[in-house]
């Protein structure tokens, strides 16, 4: 499969108010296949949300290069392209919606490329029922529960057609039901349709089922794998700033108190089978 | 100081298209150094609960005593009742506005009417207790800190007034991994020293671990009120009031589901591993 | 504790008038206001009159609830009623009673004013309450868009009225949350002199500032990655079309401007 994000040496400095130049990122290298699930794991400040909106051309780095869908994110003619193919969803649910109608929010987007007036109604139509959420296009976004906000604006993402959603800490703010829900909807967005996925959490429950684990520390890729060998590695995750998700941490404890588990557990579902299998 | 709740109810917008009933004739006591959990859905009455604990919303119909004292009376003492009651809001550090730390810490007892000569050595140690260094951060804006010191700054700026109630609205939403456990051990520390605790939280596991009694609130009302151990065995109502298991508590359900005999009782990581190694046959951890 | 103002005050609804083009309903008010500083007899004012009340008609609207709309003006209707019975004097002399005299001149320009300002912010209710805010805006931007030619940014100030339209609610949201929480550290906002009032308003504003700014900030950077790139070569998925209720109401409002314009 070929790559649909591509950095190289990325790095992102920017200089204090004292005259110090600080990285926020330092020699990031990672690629990301089209068509697959990647989470970004890493604590409050460890650079990740700078490393977003390199995605998206929104900020370009300060040294190193970034291809999307094999386009320098430099190539200032390509910009709109880069954007149109990359959507965005971001943290406050609250600041990302622009119109005073959810489907006009939708619109957005579309309506930025120009896109005809009829491909539009049916654009939003497919996204606000992509995210289940068709019933309350009349809707002002500021009668909807901070889960439902993000749906819409992932529904904004989604009219816009892209080959790529980017969530940057979309979940943070969410009670554990719309964590869920977003979760689910982006998997189904990835699997069914077929769009790349970049989310960046630092829920490590999130990463369980991605094609890919990076994780992010000081500006730095620390490590990258499979969420197995990302989420039961104890000493990496530490250093990190991260725990590991609740069965993979049982696991671990188990098999130090001498249960001979399997170290690849990593969800509640896998731990049972081990248990059984121990039983 | 212990708090009763009597036959509390609040509507909002009475008498208009809009009226909701957001709490319905609740009613439950909290005794001196408890350590209290509020669970609930969006939109389940938990905010407007304690916003009326803390006389910030006048309740419809009902009282609530803070040691006997029903603060929304008009004649009430309101400066004892700030300095009695510290909240903590979702999202606390949006409430910093001052030039220097040290002057938004002391912010609080200022109002409150603590005497001048004692806001330096309260505001030291609220700092201490969050984890922030006096000395370094004192003269600093507070908007030069990160997410998660600006959090801490604002929870100083309320542990200040030396509450003897703190009522916190899901203070570690947002927080990474480590911020969030060390914010549980800081409420933990608190309770520890004696303070009486209210925490609204959607994190189970720590509420399972540190709580000592849990209030699960579902439309408007108090739908249960127990320890953590008789409110988590409640799987089915729990999950009715859409409300999810402590982790611990989902993989004891999911392995009764296979049939394996493990006790509904546990529902902290600690019992349950236990209970494994004892079942499985490992050597005892210590 | 500041929620319960109402913003806005459309009524959502599907009559006749909610369904008009926007646009016309925009141009016709405006048409209907300048008449009526154009009308000179009581049959103008009829007409007037029966096209307002014909438009609430269509509107399903109670005339009760437009007439609410007046009750903020009431005071001023009061106030400018006296200021012109007694300080106009001419024509014949109705009553005099110590300093004060009351003109026949003076009676009608006051009855006159008063009037016209019942009429004016009835016809203004009467677009609010059957617009939405939403729909004023882009009816706006889209009578305005002729001028672009002369740099006139009519996309742009519709964009900044509806993203107004969406944060209000939000910061009025932030503003109570503020308030409760500086509240809950002892802060008071309703005691003390003007001073120490003003004072006490800065832990609420500064806040609320700083998280306007960060929102204004993140709504930039969506907006951005949305392709968002000013007006040029964007598309509207809501189509404006005027309709045949529409050039009816233009011929109805035309009409009645003849009418005035023979002298009436």
């Amino acid at each position: 499969m070929e790559d649909f994000v591509r950095t190289q040496g990325v790095t992102y400095s920017y200089t204090s108010e004292e005259g110090d130049v600080n990285f926020a990122l330092n020699g990031v290298d990672i690629t990301v296949k089209k068509g697959s699930f990647a989470v970004i794991l890493g604590h409050n400040g460890s650079g990740k949300s700078t490393f977003a909106k390199l995605l998206n051309a929104l900020s370009l780095p300060t040294g190193g290069k970034v291809w999307i869908d094999g386009m320098d994110t430099a190539d200032a003619e390509r910009t709109f392209e880069i954007r149109g193919s990359v959507g965005m969803v971001f943290q406050n649910p609250d600041n990302q919606l622009v119109a005073t109608v959810v489907d006009e929010d939708v619109a957005f987007g579309p309506e930025n490329l120009g896109v005809p007036q009829p491909e539009i109604v049916e654009r939003v139509e497919q996204a606000l029922t992509a995210v289940n959420m068709l019933k309350y296009k009349k809707r002002a976004p500021h009668m909807l529960s901070g889960g439902q906000k993000q749906r819409i604006a992932i529904a904004g993402a989604l009219a816009m057609h892209p080959k790529m959603i980017v969530l940057d800490e979309a979940t943070a703010m969410l009670d554990p039901r719309g964590r869920k829900k977003i979760l689910e909807i982006v998997t189904r967005l990835n699997r069914e349709e077929g769009i790349t996925i970049v989310l960046i959490t630092h829920f490590m429950e999130e990463a369980v089922d991605a094609d890919q684990v990076i994780v992010l520390s000081d500006g730095q890729v620390l490590c990258q794998g499979t969420p197995h060998e990302i989420l039961t590695d104890q000493a990496m995750l530490k250093k990190a700033g991260l725990l590991p998700p609740f069965a993979a941490q049982m696991a671990m404890e188990l098999r130090e108190a001498g249960i001979p588990i399997a170290q690849t557990c990593i969800t509640t579902r896998e731990l049972v089978e081990e248990i059984c299998r121990l039983q | 100081m212990p708090i009763a709740v009597e036959n509390v109810s609040y509507t909002y917008l009475p008498g208009t298209p809009f009226e909701h009933r957001a709490l319905k004739d609740v009613s439950f006591t909290i005794a001196d150094g408890e350590f209290v959990g509020i669970i609930g859905h969006t939109g389940s009455g938990k905010s407007t609960l304690i916003q009326i604990i803390s006389s910030l919303i006048p309740q419809t119909a009902g009282r609530v005593l803070i040691d006997g004292v029903d603060y929304s009376q008009k004649d009430a003492d309101k400066k004892k009742l700030r300095r009695t009651v510290g909240v903590v809001f979702q999202y606390p550090e949006y409430q910093l506005f001052e030039e220097t730390i040290a002057k938004d810490i002391a912010y609080g007892p200022r109002m409150t009417g603590i005497p001048e000569e004692e806001l330096e050595n309260r505001t030291q140690v609220a700092m201490e207790l969050v984890g922030m260094d006096y000395e370094t951060y004192k003269d600093k804006s507070p908007f030069e800190l990160s997410g998660g010191q600006k959090r801490k700054i604002a929870i100083a700026g309320v542990l200040a007034m030396e509450p003897k109630i703190l009522i916190m609205d899901e203070p570690i939403a947002g927080l990474d991994p480590l911020g969030r456990e060390s914010l549980m051990d800081l409420v933990k520390n608190l309770n520890d020293c004696g303070m009486t605790i209210l925490m609204i939280s959607h994190n189970m596991d720590g509420l399972a671990e540190y709580a000592s009694r849990i209030l699960v609130m579902n439309q408007g009302e108090l739908m249960m009120n127990g320890t953590p151990r008789e409110v988590f065995r409640e799987h089915e109502a729990l999950r009715a009031a859409g409300l999810d298991l402590p982790e611990a508590g989902q993989l004891v359900e999911a392995l009764r589901a296979k049939g394996i005999a493990i006790s509904e009782e546990n529902i902290r990581f600690d019992e349950v591993k236990e209970e494994l190694i004892r079942m499985l046959g490992g050597k005892a951890h210590d | 504790m500041i929620k319960n103002i109402t913003l806005g005050q459309y009524f959502p609804g599907d009559s006749v008038m909610h369904r008009m083009d926007p646009r016309m309903k925009f141009l016709l008010t405006l048409a209907l206001i300048v008449l009526i500083f154009c009308v000179r007899t009581v049959y103008g004012y009829a007409a007037v009159v029966a096209v307002l009340l014909l438009a609430i008609l269509l509107s399903r609207i109670s005339v009760k609830y437009v007439l609410k709309g007046i009750k903020p003006l009431w005071f001023i209707l009061v106030f400018t009623f006296i200021l012109n019975i007694f300080f106009i004097t001419e024509g014949e002399v109705l009553l005099e009673w110590w300093i004060f005299r009351i003109t026949e001149g003076g009676l009608i320009k006051a009855v006159n004013i008063a009037v016209r300002l019942v009429l004016l912010v009835s016809i203004t209710t009467v677009l609010t309450l059957t617009t939405s805010p939403m729909e004023i805006t882009d009816a706006l931007e889209r009578l305005l868009k002729p001028l672009t030619v002369l740099h006139f940014p009519a996309h742009e100030m519709a964009l900044m009225m509806s993203i107004a339209l969406r944060f209000i609610p939000t910061l009025v949201d932030e503003t109570d949350r503020i308030m409760k929480a500086q509240t809950a550290r002892g802060a008071s906002f309703d005691s003390g002199g003007l001073i120490k009032r003003a004072k006490g308003m800065v832990p609420i504003l500064v806040p609320l500032f700083v998280s306007a700014f960060k929102r204004a900030d993140e709504l930039a950077l969506a907006m951005e990655s949305r392709c968002y790139h000013g007006g040029k070569n964007r598309t509207r998925m809501k189509v404006m079309h005027m309709s045949f209720r529409d050039f009816v109401a233009l011929g109805i409002v035309a009409g009645v401007t003849v009418f005035i314009c023979f002298g009436f």
